[in-house]
């Protein structure tokens, strides 16, 4: 398949990186006219071609997605950029994020970190959370809905093919 | 000279110590559970 990517975001290499490691993924090319691709991914719809839309917040999409692997999901949180909160309601990420405190934000747990990384979590019955590099995360939650038609797939396996990394919390071992 | 050395070491001490205790408290409380690679039959955790 030949992929155009329009987007204003930064992170359009890492996206391209990204579509580009795709079996099935001929050419992936930076454009500003949706015409001659078999598919178009883009921040908004097009309507000529086949395309997907760029989620508009990536890590947010990224935790409502990740909910398919938790059983009754209820504390959504993510880590955008930012000075960490001195206080809040804690969040919790795999290593090496570990706990961080969170302010409510439209749903779910922000909890701002200054570093490289960035991390999701899901909390319900079980928990699943992921911790990489921040432009790798939010690149290839970008491109997860493309990602997800590609492979035919739902967007969790077809990014966990792409190189997503996805931890659970472990409970305590039951006795006996 | 001494009794100055003595005192401006005191007060480096309970500077350290003070920011110690309030790093500590700033914390948020440690995570409870082992985070392993996805398998898809976790345990509960709560």
């Amino acid at each position: 398949m030949r992929l155009g990517l329009i987007t204003s975001s930064p992170l359009h290499l890492r996206m391209r990186r990204v579509l580009a490691a795709h079996p099935s993924v001929i050419s992936v090319v930076q454009t500003v006219d949706p015409a001659g691709f078999d598919l178009v991914i883009s921040d908004q719809l097009v309507d000529e071609v086949a395309s997907v839309e760029i989620p508009d917040r990536p890590l947010r999409w990224l935790a409502t997605t990740l909910s398919s692997l938790v059983a009754s999901p209820e504390v959504f949180a993510y880590t955008p950029s930012g000075p960490p909160l001195r206080t809040g309601i804690p969040a919790h990420f795999p290593s090496p994020l570990h706990s961080l405190w969170a302010e409510e934000n439209a749903g779910m747990l922000a909890a701002p970190t200054n570093g490289v990384l960035a991390g999701v979590s899901v909390q319900g019955l079980t928990t699943v959370g992921v911790v990489e590099d921040r432009n790798f995360l939010t690149a290839i939650s970008a491109v997860g809905p493309a990602l997800a038609y590609l492979g035919n797939s739902d967007p969790i396996a077809a990014m966990r093919q792409a190189g997503l990394a996805v931890a659970e919390k472990i409970g305590r071992q039951q006795e006996g | 000279m001494k009794k100055l050395m003595k005192f401006v070491l005191f007060i480096a001490a309970g500077a350290g110590i003070f920011k110690v205790l309030q790093e500590k408290k700033l914390l948020p409380p440690p995570d409870e559970g082992i985070w392993k690679p996805f398998t898809g039959d976790a345990d509960s955790t709560e």
